[in-house]
């Protein structure tokens, strides 16, 4: 549990002159448990949702950076992701593109529609942005259905290759299970470090006040920007994903609501850490199939949820998590601060 | 070389909150800016450090022009600042308020740090040894893992002092350090800016209290309704009758 904590928000982990192994210690155990999953759960029922739920946290790591610790809502993740979908669903159809190329492609193109976007549209704040990027993930959904010749409008394009490693293909889902959760281990591992670093703390003091952080020589534009940029590459990562495991890819995916539902992934998980994003995808992607016959409200519980969410616990799951690993472990709390000193 | 403020004049809709105003702040030396309440001394600040545009003039670094910098150029330009009423990162630990600005100069990109690239370790090392010497001198290591929101007044002025000294500049704003200060912060205060200029770093400071000015600075500038009155030696300047007349008077008796 110690990992909760340490990553469950944007105060550091506890340095201790035992550091090293204690600092493994909690990715190890995760790691362990993300590959035992499909050995305990193998029923295909369960594996096709962990997929899914492995691909909502690599796009909601990327909204909690541009959201929880920038703090700018952005309400395109969809339309990136849309853009990774395509990108790598055309370039494996049409040019017979290996799977691997097709992946990069779909992180770098939203990265760059993302930096040519972030130049004009995160001069605006707070809601002015939201609205900025909700249109902008409107106007993608057209380009999706209008644009016939490359997108194949709204029937879409059909047929994207199940990708292989080393001539393993990975049709199934137990496979591509794991081919999931280890670029989603590796893009929570990557973003932890970067929150964890001068940039996490640039994000903080931007957070914290702005102006003090700008005279102190933070480039508040530049770490905004870069913030989107590296939302839109994951978010790509995953459209990518998503096209390669349901081989097949239509505009009506990646509307607005899409967004939204990220958004509520990520608030309902607690913006302000990582382990928000990871927990709410898990949460809200687990959540229809719990509702058994009731699904088709599965809106409504989610309307319901993040309503409560935002009043009664506003750092959400994560929040209260690292509140109770918190409480059980007041006693200890002095020893953890010393050590944090060091 | 030095500051040089040529002739900045920052006019807000019609109102001249500065006005023709020249001066000079040399390398490792203190110079105050004063002038009663008003006067456009935290605006004379602002224009310098990016904050505000002038809207007629010149203001030189070392012979960059700073007057089309933004806040965090000016910064990495070589000047530190403090502010009015303290803006510390009132989250943020002690420490980690001195890291950020620790880190100005730092070049380590994203792709590294995520990667915890070699580079990226052994900066956030020296990170962290930069912005604890600054603690150091300010004898605050004691604090550093206290948020700084939960600090004394006293306290976040040396955060911020230390936080400006951390961005290794050449010279310091320091805009009413002792404001709000005992008597015997203010004499510990004092002997801080008398290191920090012994280090070779320059001292622009707005300040009130002028028994600290007096004794304190090198160099004297005042100001009245945004224009210079007046400026020399604070020998010189504790004696010149306009000075006395427009505002010493009435703040030594205070």
């Amino acid at each position: 549990m110690s990992g909760l904590e340490d990553m469950g928000g944007p105060e550091r982990a506890p340095q201790s002159p035992r550091g090293a192994p204690r600092r493994f210690l909690a990715p190890a155990i995760l790691v362990t448990l993300v590959a035992l999953v499909p050995l305990v759960y193998p029923q295909p029922f369960v594996i096709t949702l962990l997929v899914f739920v492995g691909i909502y946290i690599i796009v909601c790591t990327g909204l909690s950076l541009i959201f929880g610790y920038a703090g700018q809502l952005s309400l395109t993740q969809a339309a990136f992701y849309g853009i990774g979908a395509y990108t790598s669903a055309l370039l494996t159809t049409r040019l017979d593109v290996s799977f691997w190329l097709g992946l990069v492609a779909a992180g770098l193109l939203p990265g760059i529609v993302a930096a040519l976007i972030g130049a004009p549209i995160l001069r605006l704040r707070h809601y002015y942005l939201a609205m900025a990027t909700l249109a902008f993930s409107e106007i993608m959904v057209v380009v999706f259905i209008q644009e016939v010749d490359i997108t194949g409008g709204p029937t879409g394009i059909t047929h994207v290759p199940s990708p292989s490693v080393l001539g393993l293909s990975l049709h199934t889902s137990t496979r591509y299970y794991y081919l999931v959760w280890t670029i989603a281990v590796l893009v929570v591992a990557f973003s932890y470090n970067l929150i964890r670093s001068k940039f996490g703390r640039a994000l903080r003091a931007i957070s914290d006040n702005e102006v003090a952080a700008s005279a102190m020589g933070v480039d508040v534009a530049r770490m905004t920007s870069l913030m989107f940029v590296l939302s839109a590459i994951y978010a790509g990562i995953g459209g990518a994903l998503y096209a390669h495991y349901i081989s097949f890819v239509s505009p009506d995916t990646f509307s607005v609501s899409l967004s939204i539902l990220l958004v509520i992934m990520v608030a309902v998980g607690g913006v302000q850490s990582l382990w928000g994003a990871v927990l709410g995808a898990i949460f809200i992607t687990v959540l229809p199939s719990l509702l058994g016959a009731y699904q088709q409200y599965a809106m409504l519980v989610y309307g319901l949820i993040l309503v409560l969410v935002l009043m009664f616990m506003p750092q959400g799951i994560a929040g209260v998590g690292s509140a109770l690993v918190g409480r059980l472990r007041r006693p200890r709390g002095a020893a953890a601060t010393a050590e944090a000193t060091r | 070389m030095g500051l040089a403020l040529e002739e900045v004049t920052k006019a807000f809709e019609g109102l001249m909150a500065v006005s023709n105003l020249s001066f000079v702040v040399r390398p490792a030396a203190i110079t105050a800016l004063i002038g009663p309440n008003g006067a456009g001394k935290t605006t004379t600040f602002n224009l310098i450090s990016g904050l505000l545009r002038p809207s007629a003039g010149r203001i030189r670094f070392d012979g960059q022009d700073l007057a089309r910098l933004q806040p965090h150029q000016v910064c990495r330009a070589g000047i530190g600042r403090s502010f009015q009423t303290p803006q510390t990162f009132g989250q943020m630990t002690v420490l980690e308020n001195v890291m950020v600005a620790a880190q100005v100069r730092t070049r380590a990109t994203f792709l590294g740090v995520g990667l915890r690239l070699p580079r990226g370790v052994r900066e956030e090392r020296r990170i962290r040894e930069l912005a604890l010497a600054q603690l150091e001198f300010l004898d605050l290591v004691s604090l550093a893992e206290r948020p700084a929101g939960t600090l004394p007044l006293g306290q976040q002025r040396l955060v911020e002092l230390a936080r400006a000294l951390a961005t290794e500049p050449r010279l310091l704003l320091l805009d009413e350090p002792v404001a709000g200060l005992n008597q015997a912060e203010v004499g510990g205060l004092r002997e801080v800016l008398l290191r920090i200029r012994e280090r070779g770093i320059a001292v622009l400071l707005v300040e009130h209290n002028m028994r600290f000015v007096l004794r304190t600075a090198d160099h004297v500038v005042v100001l009245n309704h945004g224009q210079k009155l007046a400026e020399g030696s604070a020998a010189e300047i504790a004696r010149d009758p306009r000075v006395v007349a427009a505002y010493l008077g009435r703040a030594w008796e205070a």
